[in-house]
């Protein structure tokens, strides 16, 4: 790990994560677009979070709006059946974080 | 989630622009503003804001800034601008963008002259539209549609990959009223899910060739 900027915000989303899914714990999230290739600078940070019901979304998306204040986060929150519908995870070639 | 300072933010992006290939040079002028050294065009001065909801009084300090900013950008992507904070900044002759438009006017020579490029596309087509009298932008992706011989039309234009269920409620809570969804990503699409929603708050989404059929329709 180093201070770069991506890092930076990488690193902020991952603790944010672990605080979130305390008391959203079915969610799954997933970094996809230009943070997880070698380029850089990236323009923003795509996030996405899948979880179960509608309610979940919109507590994470609350518990997230500080930390996407600080950051180009590109938030995308999906129910398991709209991920299923689009399959974005492979569309995207997403890439889980994992706790 | 701890607090974050402006001068936080700004030292953020500050190093990311400093590894793009084209950039010498990345000074930090205040808490808000940056001069950023090119190698191909004169430094250009950007000024910094970073809130949910980028309003007038956020943008009245930069415009008056003696730094003589050039464009200002928003760094959450998660956000809009109202149509005053837009207003200002035009009116002062001074771009608009989010933190990615950064990297894109770094290539530019006239940084004042920047325009994200879904707005050059929307607003072109508006004025194009034969059966379109007059359009006002209320918010950045906000639209009020003046037409001939038919009621105005207000409409949110979403530049969406997948427009979710939780992306159309983001906009009605931003926005509050339209009675259109105009997805404006031309690869885009709606899911099951936010049509449904759409049809719970009596909004119609249409793609791009789609809606300039609808505008000629009551």
């Amino acid at each position: 790990m180093t201070d770069a900027p991506d890092e930076i915000s990488v690193r902020a989303i991952y603790d944010e994560m672990q605080r979130i899914k305390v008391g959203v714990p079915s969610s799954r999230w997933y970094l996809f677009g230009s943070i997880t290739t070698t380029q850089r600078p990236v323009g923003d940070i795509d996030l996405l979070v899948v979880c179960k019901t509608t309610a979940d979304c919109e507590t994470v998306r609350a518990e997230l709006a500080s930390i996407c204040e600080r950051f180009p986060i590109h938030l995308l929150l999906m129910t398991p059946s709209e991920e299923a519908e689009v399959k974005f995870i492979q569309s995207e070639s997403a890439v889980e974080l994992t706790p | 989630m701890a607090k974050f300072t402006p001068a936080e933010t700004i030292g953020w992006v500050a190093g990311n622009l400093k590894t793009a290939d084209q950039v010498s040079k990345v000074e930090m002028l205040s808490d808000q503003v940056l001069r950023v050294s090119r190698s191909k065009y004169d430094p250009f001065v950007a000024g910094i804001v970073s809130t949910k909801c980028v309003r007038y009084d956020d943008v009245g300090p930069l415009v008056e800034s003696v730094f003589g900013v050039e464009i200002i950008a928003n760094v959450p992507k998660e956000s809009y601008w109202t149509g005053g904070a837009l207003k200002l900044a035009h009116d002062n002759d001074i771009a608009t963008g989010a933190y990615g438009d950064l990297l894109r006017v770094i290539n530019l020579q006239d940084v004042r002259a920047f325009q994200p490029r879904e707005t050059q596309f929307v607003e072109r087509g508006l004025r194009q539209h034969d059966c379109i009298s007059s359009f006002e932008r209320v918010h950045d992706r906000l639209y009020r549609i003046s037409r001939n011989g038919l009621p105005d039309l207000t409409v949110a234009m979403l530049n969406e990959y997948e427009l979710t269920a939780d992306r159309l409620r983001t906009a009605r809570d931003r926005y509050g009223h339209f009675s259109l969804v105009v997805i404006t990503d031309p690869n885009g699409g709606a899911t099951n899910s936010a049509e449904e929603a759409a049809q719970i708050m009596g909004v119609e989404i249409l793609k791009w060739g789609p809606f300039l059929g609808r505008v000629n329709k009551k």
